[in-house]
């Protein structure tokens, strides 16, 4: 091997650094998990965390050496594999992002899982591969490595939301979103199919330059980007593409609902912009009018059919296809304006709103672990701002955001968004936005009203409160094996850490469930289970919160790491 | 060029028909296509052979048909039910191992071809890629999954 | 019509049957079956790009193999979850999955 085929190998590994170590920690946890006894399964999550946290850090260090901004004094993006990858900032932020996902998400799902006796392993292998595929996504340059990093998130998707497999619910989600989720892949497969007989090739920049004068006619066109569009439609749940997200977000584990309308979302959003920004940008008279109908229609319906739901995971559910809404117009103002202002605005809302979407779906996992029977309808929040204080206004908090409410993340989301729609002279779509958000404030601000407005019914069912909770912790610690600490913690909710001995002692509703009694007679059988520590959904939830405020105190720093992210992104 | 190959093209023309005279005078020369009317000979013979027993079959055998001799062959046990019968669930399991293990050597053989020009990197990267595949199968392996319950 | 759209035609039409087959079939095996057609029209129509369009050879033979194995890796996860929600339900009829509406 000759000198210069050793630089090239040494650059392209550099290039794909990050993607190297979450996949290797995901074979890693998954060997781990094949040696590892029943009493220290609790070390994956710490492998699976640590694994994120060095990915993130081998990212922050890439960051800082592409320090030179507009002039690159630093580096230049560098492309690796025949230009199948590049990284750049702005795949940079994305693993960034993806990780911070990926943490929260570890930190939710542990104690979940943990509390129902489920395999840990393999949901962290499958998450970190989930995760490896996000970050091939963002850093993709070719159609082919696009569509291998597009599946490589999906497949272990399908599983994750089936993970709970003797759930009825959980496996219809997992059916219904695999059978969408791999009919959107074949439909955006024949529109890459498509794009690459229009322009003849499949690397983004070669496509770019073939557009310019395609070898196919205007129909051609118009075919291949409805239905690239049709396949990112369905990714992102957007209207009329968005059949499966109610169902298989309701009956997907919490922690892996909150995981893809986050993670799954950005990792979407972020692809298709570097395809629309770096492949196809000089045919956006044809996409952009597709992209425009997608985002009126999203945002009216999504907003729409949000109003009536009673289950709150559902109604979160069509609260996500609604921001998917709203993160369009961001595509639509970068393909009317050909600069990267719109690309910066979706960079900064997704950050927002995986703040604020991790911390209102991680409050339903919060309430779940607390409360054993809870079925996450509205009407089970009745009181909850009496009887937990601390939580309701962690909930209240994360609602106003999504509602885009100042001084929140959500507010400074929508603001950027939407102006830039207006610079792109689309002012009509930046109106439909608003006035949907103002629909949207009528749902999420119900939830807020139902903690602290209605009374919590005062019909008990004698004897079934009190001692249920108590006995289903017994049961849970001994089935964790460990007798001491029965006897030590006879409520099973006790904090081990000052964070949790905090909201815990505010929150007797964890204890008495006096709220939530009369629901407990449904004909859905559910598991008795209780959390033995819930620390780490408390942390997410902390983490959530923080950054909610923090960049709705102070967005500069969030949107000038953007703007140095998509600087580059048209190719430069 | 273009003249080279038109040349390239006669010659091998002229080549060609020299080789049908010599083999309309079975020369040793064309020993090798000699070889060829063996084999087509052989599929010359076989195939009336076949044509010669069903022929004779037709024209000595007495027919009696009964249901037993019209039922479908199954090692001569009276067969049970129909041919859609559902497979245990077991059996998918292994289809789903197969399936995936033989899939992924689609990338071996572009790799085998290109051995020389790739070097030490892909043969690396080769390695790597196998390395993935036999971490799958100790998975399934320690999961019991190759196991016959 | 040159070569390539006449081709292309035809994987349209396979895309077509194998999305009419996941839409309108009931059996849960069947729309697997449908999904995969989909997948192996698309490979013909990136063959035949690549085999008759000059400029562009190459990349759609390498997307072909990418897409063979990807096509087996989703079926293989999508067998796999019919076989957990046949081990809840005894049942492969799509339209028995319906617990969840609204």
């Amino acid at each position: 091997m000759d000198a210069q085929a050793a630089t090239a190998v040494n650059n392209s590994i550099e290039v794909i650094l990050p993607l190297i170590v979450v996949s290797a920690g995901a074979l890693a946890v998954l060997v781990a998990d094949l040696f590892l006894g029943p009493r220290t399964k609790g070390l994956l999550a710490w492998l699976a965390a640590a694994v994120l946290v060095v990915t993130m850090a081998v990212a922050v260090g890439q960051w800082v050496t592409f320090s030179g901004g507009l002039s690159f004094s630093g580096r230049a993006p560098e492309a690796g594999f025949a230009d199948m990858v590049v990284m750049d900032k702005f795949g940079l932020f994305f693993v960034l992002l993806f990780g911070a996902a990926g943490l929260l998400t570890v930190l939710l799902g542990d104690a979940y899982l943990a509390a129902r006796g489920a395999a840990r392993g393999e949901f962290y292998a499958l998450l970190l591969l989930v995760i490896a595929g996000m970050i091939g996504l963002a850093t993709a340059t070719d159609l082919i490595s696009f569509f291998v990093a597009f599946e490589l998130m999906s497949l272990p998707t399908y599983v994750l939301a089936g993970y709970a497999r003797r759930d009825p619910l959980a496996g219809e989600a997992s059916l219904k979103y695999f059978i969408n989720g791999a009919f959107s892949s074949a439909i955006l497969l024949f529109g890459f199919a498509v794009l690459y007989a229009i322009s003849g090739s499949t690397t983004f920049s070669a496509i770019s330059a073939g557009l310019e004068e395609p070898s196919l006619g205007q129909g051609a066109a118009m075919v291949g980007f409805v239905l690239i569009a049709a396949g990112f439609g369905f990714k992102i749940a957007a209207v009329p593409f968005h059949g499966w997200a109610p169902d298989a977000y309701q009956g997907a584990p919490t922690p892996v609902t909150t995981f893809m309308s986050v993670g799954i979302k950005a990792a979407a959003f972020a692809g298709f912009l570097r395809l629309f920004a770096a492949a196809v940008l000089p045919a956006w008279e044809v996409w952009t009018p597709i992209l425009m109908v997608l985002a009126v229609v999203t945002m009216i319906v999504g907003n729409v059919l949000a109003l009536p739901q009673r289950n709150i995971k559902r109604l979160l559910a069509y609260s996500s296809i609604a921001h998917a809404g709203y993160l369009l117009l961001g595509i639509i103002a970068l393909g009317e304006t050909g600069d990267q202002y719109g690309s910066s605005a979706v960079l900064v809302y997704l950050v927002a709103y995986t703040f604020m979407n991790v911390g209102a779906f991680g409050m339903l996992v919060f309430m779940r672990n607390s409360r054993p029977f809870f079925r996450y309808t509205l009407e089970e929040l009745r009181g909850y701002g009496r009887t937990a204080p601390l939580p309701a206004l962690a909930l209240t908090l994360f609602m106003l955001s999504l509602t885009g409410i100042p001084p929140t993340a959500g507010f400074w989301g929508k603001f950027y968004l939407f102006s830039a729609v207006v610079d792109a002279g689309q002012t009509w779509l930046a109106i439909v936005a608003v006035v949907m958000s103002a629909v949207s404030a009528f749902y999420y601000l119900r939830i807020v009203w139902y903690m602290y407005f209605e009374a919590a019914p005062d019909v008990l069912i004698p004897g079934e409160s009190t001692a249920l909770p108590a006995s289903a912790g017994a049961v849970a610690a001994v089935a964790q094996g460990d007798h001491r600490e029965v006897a030590e913690r006879p409520a099973g909710d006790a904090g081990s850490s000052t964070v949790m001995s905090t909201i815990a002692a505010d929150d007797p509703a964890a204890r008495a469930e006096p709220s939530a009694a009369p629901l407990h007679a449904d004909r859905q059988p559910i598991d008795a289970h209780l959390v033995e520590t819930d620390t780490g959904t408390v942390a997410a939830l902390l983490v959530a919160a923080a950054g909610v405020l923090f960049i709705g105190i102070w967005p500069q720093g969030l949107v000038w790491a953007a703007q140095g992210a998509v600087r580059l992104l048209g190719g430069g | 060029m273009p003249r080279d190959a038109s040349a390239c093209y006669s010659a091998a023309g002229s080549r060609g028909s020299a080789r049908l005279a010599d083999l309309v005078g079975v020369s040793v020369t064309t020993a090798y296509l000699t070889n060829w009317l063996y084999v087509f000979a052989f599929l010359a013979a076989g195939a009336v052979l076949v044509v010669l027993i069903l022929a004779m079959e037709f024209l000595v055998n007495p027919r009696h048909p009964t249901p037993g001799k019209l039922s479908t062959y199954e090692c001569g046990i009276v067969p049970v039910g129909d041919s859609w019968h559902p497979f245990a669930v077991r059996y998918y399991l292994f289809a789903l191992l197969f399936l995936i293990f033989d899939v992924e050597a689609v990338f071996l053989f572009p790799w085998t071809l290109e051995l020389r020009s790739l070097g030490t990197a892909g043969f690396i990267e080769v390695v790597i890629f196998i390395g993935v595949l036999a971490v799958g199968l100790l998975y399934a392996w320690r999961k019991g999954a190759l196991d016959w319950h | 019509m040159n070569a390539v759209e006449w081709y292309f035609v035809l994987a349209a039409l396979l895309f077509c049957i194998g999305a009419y087959g996941v839409l309108a079939r009931r059996n849960l095996i069947i729309v697997v079956m449908s999904l995969e057609l989909m997948l192996n029209a698309v490979n013909l129509a990136l063959v035949a790009v690549a085999n008759f369009v000059p400029a562009a050879a190459g990349r759609g033979t390498l997307f072909v193999l990418f897409v063979i194995t990807i096509a087996a890796a989703e079926v293989t996860v999508g067998l796999a979850i019919i076989i957990a929600n046949y081990r809840n339900r005894r049942t492969v009829q799509a339209d028995e999955y319906h617990d969840m509406k609204g």
